[in-house]
C-alpha cells in the first residue's frame, strides 16, 4: 500500500505543474526520501528513544531559556531579585522557570540512559565511533550547561556549590589558578562571575551544543542506526509514520511528565546568596555532579604524598577518558564479540555512579 | 625644698642661656626661620631642659592655645622678648611661674570669660564656664580651700590642651569618663568625700558606654551629659527624668503622667534610675517588666499584688506581639523562598516592628489599657501579614490542583497516538 | 463489506479529528502560558534605580508622601517654599518610619521623638545619624526619586 502511495504521489508530481511554494522550496526530494527511510527495529530499539527524548528536552530548554532571558538580570544585586520576580510576579513565571529546571535535569538523565544503552549494545563500534564521540561531548556540554545555569539565580546553595566546583579547577596542572580566575573573572564569585556564567550559559554553549547535535544527527542519518550485534536478518520499520508515531507517544509522555513535575513539585527560589556568610550545611552541587563531590569526601587528604582531592579528580577523569575512548579500544566489538571486559567496565561505572549519587542524597556524611 | 630646686635651675639655666644665645644668633643669620620663635625666650631655654622643665615646650606645640598664637606668657606672665633672665621672670612683668591650684579657674577665665576677646576665635563661644564652675561641687569645695578637687587643668590638661572635638583630647566625649575616673575611681583619693568610686566601672557596662565608646556614637551620653561639665553636680532625685528626658523624651513624658512619678517623688526615689540604674544603664530588655525576676517590678511590689498582675499583663501583651511578629516574619520568609509574592506584606511588617518599639515606650505609662491599645495596633498589622504569608504558601501548594490537566491531556494524547499506531501497524501486518 | 468500510473510514476520520483537536489543546496549553509570560506586566520591573513617586499636583507645599523604595520606605517632602526633597524614611535610631510634621516643618519619628531637619540631619532626640537624602527629579508632572550617586 505504501509503495502504491509513493507511486501515486510521484506520478501526481510529474503531471501537475509545480506550485509556487514547491518550486521555491524544493522539498519534494526530501519528502520522497523520508517516505522511504526506514529504521531498524529490534529489542533494544526502545533505548534509542532516549536520544529523541533528550532532543525534545533540549528544544524545551531553548524555548524556556529564551523566555527567562526576558526578565533575568545577570548582576549580583538583581539576579536573585529578578528570579524572585519571575517566580512571584510574572504570569506563569513560576511554571516556565520550573519547566526549565526540570527539563534540564530530565535531559541529563535521558542523556545518561542513552549513553549507557549505546555502551552496552556496543553501538559505538566501527564505523560509528564519531557518533559516540559527539554524543559523549554533548553530555559534557549539557553538564556544563547545568553547572553554569546553577549559579544564575544566585542563591545560597548555588553560590557555595559553584565555589566548590570552580575551586576544583586549581587541580589542573600549571594553569589551574589562571583557569579559575578566567572562569570567575575575579578573585571570588562576584559580579563578573555572574556575567561570565551567563554568557557561557546563553551565548557560548548553545551554538557549540547545536553544532555537535547537528554532527551527531547527520552522522546517524548517513551511517544509519546501529543494529544489534550478531543479528543476521534485521527487521525494520518505516521512519514515517511508524517510528515518528512511536517517538511522538514518548514525547507526549515526556511532556506530560515534565508538566506534572513542574506543577506538582515546582522549584523553589531559595535564600539569597550571602558571600560573607559561612557555608550552610548540606550544600551539594546539582545531582549529576554529586558522584564527584561524594567521591572526594571519601578520599583521605593525602595519598602517597599526593593531594587526595587531586588524586580523586585525576582518577575519575581517567576513568571517564577510558569510557570516552571505548570505541577505540574495544576491538572485540568490531569482530562481533561481546567481550566481558567491556560489560564489566560498564556495569562498574553504572554501579559507581548510582552508589555515589544515592549516597550523596541518603548518607552525605 | 623649693629653694634648692630654684638654685639648681638657676645654675643650670645660666649654661642654657649661653647656649640659647648662640642659637639665637644662628637663627638671626638664617632669615627663613620665623622671627617670633627665636624671640620666645621661655622656649629657647626650656626646650633644652630635661624632664618636667622641658616637657611643657614639647606638649605646648600641639596645644590649641599655641595654634591660636598664645604663648607661655599668656598664662605664666613675664617677658619673653627679653634676653635678661631677671627681666624675663620679674614680678614687675607679671611673672607668676607655676599658678596655684586655687588660682587656676580665675587665671583661665581672664580670657575665657571675656566675650569680646573670645569672639575672635568663635562667634558663638560659651564664656560662662567660670560662673558655672563656681556653682559646681568642685568649685564650692575649691572656694573652701580644698585643693584636691578638679579645676580646669585637671580635666583639660595644662600644656597640651586640645579642643573637645579632637579625638586625642581628654575631654573628647569617649575619653571623658576615663578623665573623670582618674580621681573618682581612686578610692584613696576619694576617701573623705563619702561618695562611691564605682561609677566609671558601672558606666563602662552601660548601653551608653557601648554606644559612645564602641560604636563611637558621639550623641550617646557620658558623665558630663547628666552631671554638667563645668557646673558638675549630682542630679537631685526629682530631676532625674529631666536628665534622661533630654534624649528619651517620650519615655519621660509618659513617666511624668504615670502614677510612679508621684509615688517616687513621695518616697524620694530617683525616677528612671530606680529601674534602669544610674551609671550602669543596661540595654533595656522586655524581661524588665513582669511579675517574676529578673523583672524590676518585683523589687518594690509585693507578690500577688494588683500592680504585679498589671506588670504580668503588660509583659504578656509584649510577648504576644513579639510572637505574632516572629511568626509572620518566619512565614513571610518561607513564602518568599517558595517564590511567592509577599513584598507588600513584608513592607507592612515595618509598621508592626515600629509598633513593637512604641509598645516598649508605652510601658512607661504603667497602664495596661494604654499598652494594650498600642499592642493591638501592631498585632493587627502583623496578623494581616501573617495571613498574607499563609495564603501565599497555600497558593503555592494550591497550584498542584492544576496537575490534573497535564495528566488527562497526556493520557488522552498518548492513548490516541497508540491506537493510531496500532491501527497503522495492524493494517501493515494484515497486508504484509 | 462496503458499508462496514464506509463506517470505518468515517470512524477513522472522526478519530483523526479528535486526535488533531487534542494536539490543538496541547499547543494551546504551551502557547498560552508562554504568551502571558512574555506580555509586558506592570509589576515586572526589578529596576530599583529610579522610582516614580507622585505627580507634582498630588503634593501640596508643606506636606509629604511615603513611598516604597527598593525593600525600604522613602519619604518625599515638599517644603513650605515648594521644593521637593526625598529621604530614606527609616529612622536611624531603631528603624521606625519617620513622618513629616507640618507644625515643625521637619521630619519626626514618633517612636522616640527623634527630629530630622530638611537636609536629613538628626537635630534632636536619640537618632545617631542623619537620614540618607535621595535625589529628586521632576520631569513634567512626574516626580522621580533615585539614590544619590
Amino acid at each position: 500500500m505504501r509503495k502504491l502511495n509513493t507511486e501515486e504521489s510521484s506520478s501526481a508530481k510529474t503531471d501537475s505543474t509545480p506550485s509556487w511554494l514547491t518550486s521555491r522550496v524544493p522539498l519534494a526530494q526530501v519528502l520522497e526520501f523520508l517516505s522511504h527511510k526506514t529504521v531498524p527495529w529490534h529489542r533494544g530499539s526502545h533505548w534509542y528513544l532516549f536520544g529523541g527524548i533528550a532532543l525534545l528536552l533540549f528544544c524545551v530548554q531553548v524555548a524556556t531559556g529564551i523566555m527567562l532571558m526576558f526578565y533575568y538580570v545577570p548582576t549580583t544585586d538583581a539576579a536573585y531579585e529578578s528570579v524572585l520576580l519571575i517566580s512571584a510576579k510574572v504570569p506563569f513565571g513560576w511554571l516556565i522557570r520550573s519547566v526549565h529546571s526540570w527539563s534540564a535535569n530530565l535531559m541529563i538523565l535521558a542523556l545518561f540512559i542513552h549513553m549507557f544503552s549505546v555502551f552496552f549494545m556496543r553501538a559505538y563500534r566501527a564505523p560509528r565511533e564519531l557518533i559516540w564521540v559527539s554524543g559523549f561531548l554533548l553530555l559534557v556540554l549539557a553538564m556544563t550547561f547545568g553547572f553554569s545555569g546553577y549559579l544564575l539565580p544566585f542563591t545560597k546553595l548555588s553560590y557555595f556549590a559553584t565555589k566548590i566546583g570552580t575551586d576544583l579547577t586549581k587541580l589542573v596542572p600549571v594553569i589551574g589558578e589562571e583557569m579559575r580566575l578566567f572562569l570567575l573573572g575575579a578573585e571570588t564569585i562576584s559580579g563578573p562571575t555572574i556575567t561570565r556564567f551567563f554568557a557561557l550559559h546563553v551565548a557560548i554553549l548553545p551554538p557549540i551544543f547545536v553544532l555537535f547535535l547537528i554532527a551527531h544527527l547527520v552522522l546517524i542519518q548517513l551511517l544509519g542506526m546501529s543494529e544489534p550485534m550478531g543479528t543476521k536478518e534485521s527487521r525494520s520499520i518505516p521512519f514515517f509514520p511508524n517510528f515518528v508515531l512511536r517517538e511522538s507517544i514518548v514525547w507526549v509522555l515526556v511532556l506530560g511528565l515534565l508538566a506534572v513535575l513542574s506543577v506538582y513539585i515546582p522549584w523553589e527560589v531559595g535564600e539569597k546568596a550571602d558571600p560573607l556568610a559561612p557555608a550552610p550545611a548540606g550544600i551539594r552541587p546539582e545531582w549529576f555532579f554529586t558522584f564527584l563531590s561524594q567521591s572526594l569526601k571519601y578520599i583521605p587528604a593525602t595519598v602517597l604524598g599526593i593531594e587526595g582531592e587531586a588524586l580523586g579528580v585525576y582518577a575519575i577523569g581517567l576513568g571517564g577518558l577510558i569510557f570516552f575512548l571505548v570505541p577505540f579500544w574495544d576491538r572485540w566489538a568490531d569482530r562481533g564479540i561481546r567481550h566481558w571486559v567491556v560489560t564489566v567496565f560498564g556495569i562498574l561505572a553504572v554501579i559507581y555512579l548510582v552508589t555515589m549519587t544515592s549516597l550523596a542524597y541518603f548518607k552525605p556524611y | 625644698m623649693r629653694r634648692i630646686a630654684w638654685i639648681s635651675i638657676k645654675s643650670f639655666g645660666l649654661a642654657a642661656i649661653v647656649l640659647a644665645m648662640g642659637a639665637g644668633l644662628a637663627a638671626a643669620q638664617t632669615p627663613a626661620k620665623p622671627a617670633g620663635k627665636s624671640q620666645n625666650a621661655c622656649i629657647n631655654c626650656h626646650q633644652n631642659l630635661p624632664g618636667k622643665l622641658g616637657d611643657p615646650v614639647k606638649k605646648f606645640k600641639k596645644d590649641v592655645h599655641a595654634q591660636k598664637g598664645i604663648t607661655c606668657v599668656g598664662c605664666h606672665g613675664g617677658d619673653q622678648t627679653s634676653s635678661n633672665f631677671a627681666v624675663i621672670k620679674s614680678k614687675e612683668n607679671g611673672f607668676i611661674g607655676r599658678p596655684k591650684v586655687t588660682d587656676i579657674p580665675e587665671l583661665c577665665s581672664k580670657c575665657h570669660s571675656h566675650l569680646e576677646y573670645m569672639r575672635k576665635f568663635s562667634p558663638s563661644i560659651d564664656v560662662g564656664q567660670l560662673s558655672s564652675y563656681k556653682t559646681s561641687v568642685h568649685g564650692k569645695l575649691l572656694a573652701k580651700g580644698d585643693t584636691k578637687v578638679a579645676t580646669c587643668a585637671s580635666c583639660h590638661g595644662s600644656h597640651g590642651i586640645l579642643p573637645a572635638s579632637n579625638a586625642a583630647s581628654s575631654v573628647y566625649p569617649p575619653n571623658v569618663s576615663e578623665t573623670c575616673s582618674k580621681c573618682h575611681s581612686d578610692t584613696n583619693y576619694m576617701k573623705g568625700y563619702k561618695i562611691p568610686t564605682s561609677q566609671h566601672n558601672d558606666y563602662l557596662q552601660s548601653i551608653h558606654a557601648e554606644l559612645l565608646m564602641v560604636k563611637r556614637d558621639l550623641s550617646a551620653p557620658t558623665c558630663n551629659d547628666c552631671h554638667g561639665n563645668h557646673g558638675a553636680f549630682p542630679p537631685t532625685v526629682n530631676s532625674v527624668s529631666g536628665m534622661c528626658g533630654q534624649c528619651h523624651v517620650n519615655n519621660r513624658n509618659l513617666f511624668d503622667k504615670s502614677p510612679h512619678k508621684k509615688a517616687f517623688g513621695a518616697l524620694r526615689l530617683p525616677e528612671c534610675a530606680v529601674c534602669h540604674s544610674n551609671h550602669k544603664v543596661l540595654r533595656a530588655s522586655d524581661k524588665m517588666v513582669g511579675d517574676t525576676p529578673p523583672s524590676v517590678c518585683v523589687s518594690c511590689h509585693a507578690k500577688g499584688s494588683k500592680q504585679l498582675q498589671t506588670a504580668a499583663n503588660i509583659r504578656a501583651q509584649l510577648e504576644g506581639l513579639k510572637n505574632v511578629i516572629g511568626q509572620a516574619n518566619n512565614k513571610l520568609e518561607s513564602a518568599e523562598h517558595l517564590g511567592m509574592e509577599v513584598s507588600e506584606a513584608k513592607f507592612n511588617m515595618k509598621e508592626a516592628r515600629s509598633a513593637l518599639i512604641k509598645v516598649r515606650t508605652e510601658i512607661h505609662t504603667f497602664s495596661f489599657p494604654d499598652v494594650k491599645k498600642k499592642t493591638e495596633e501592631g498585632k493587627k498589622v502583623a496578623e494581616g501579614a501573617l495571613q498574607a504569608a499563609l495564603a501565599a504558601i497555600q497558593e503555592f501548594h494550591g497550584r498542584r490542583r492544576w496537575v490534573i490537566f497535564p495528566i488527562v491531556l497526556t493520557i488522552f494524547l498518548a492513548g490516541a497516538l497508540y491506537l493510531k499506531l496500532r491501527e497503522i501497524e495492524g493494517n501493515d501486518r494484515n497486508r504484509g | 463489506m462496503a458499508s462496514e468500510n464506509i463506517f470505518s473510514v468515517t470512524r477513522r476520520k472522526l478519530f483523526d479529528f479528535v486526535l488533531g483537536g487534542g494536539f490543538l489543546v496541547l499547543a494551546g496549553a504551551i502557547v498560552y502560558p508562554a504568551f502571558r509570560f512574555l506580555l509586558p506586566s506592570k509589576f515586572a520591573s526589578t529596576s530599583e534605580g529610579s522610582v516614580r513617586v507622585a505627580k507634582t499636583s498630588e503634593i501640596k507645599p508643606n506636606s509629604a508622601k511615603h513611598f516604597r523604595f527598593g525593600s525600604g520606605i522613602g519619604v518625599l517632602v515638599r517644603t513650605a517654599s515648594g521644593e521637593f526633597r526625598a529621604f530614606d524614611g527609616t529612622c536611624t535610631h531603631l528603624s521606625c518610619t519617620v513622618q513629616y510634621r507640618k507644625d515643625l516643618e521637619h521630619l519626626w519619628c514618633a517612636c522616640h521623638n527623634g527630629h530630622f531637619d530638611l537636609v536629613g540631619r538628626n537635630i534632636q532626640g536619640p537618632p545617631p545619624k542623619p537620614l540618607q537624602q535621595y535625589e529628586v527629579k521632576v520631569r513634567g508632572e512626574e516626580i522621580f526619586v533615585s539614590r544619590k550617586a
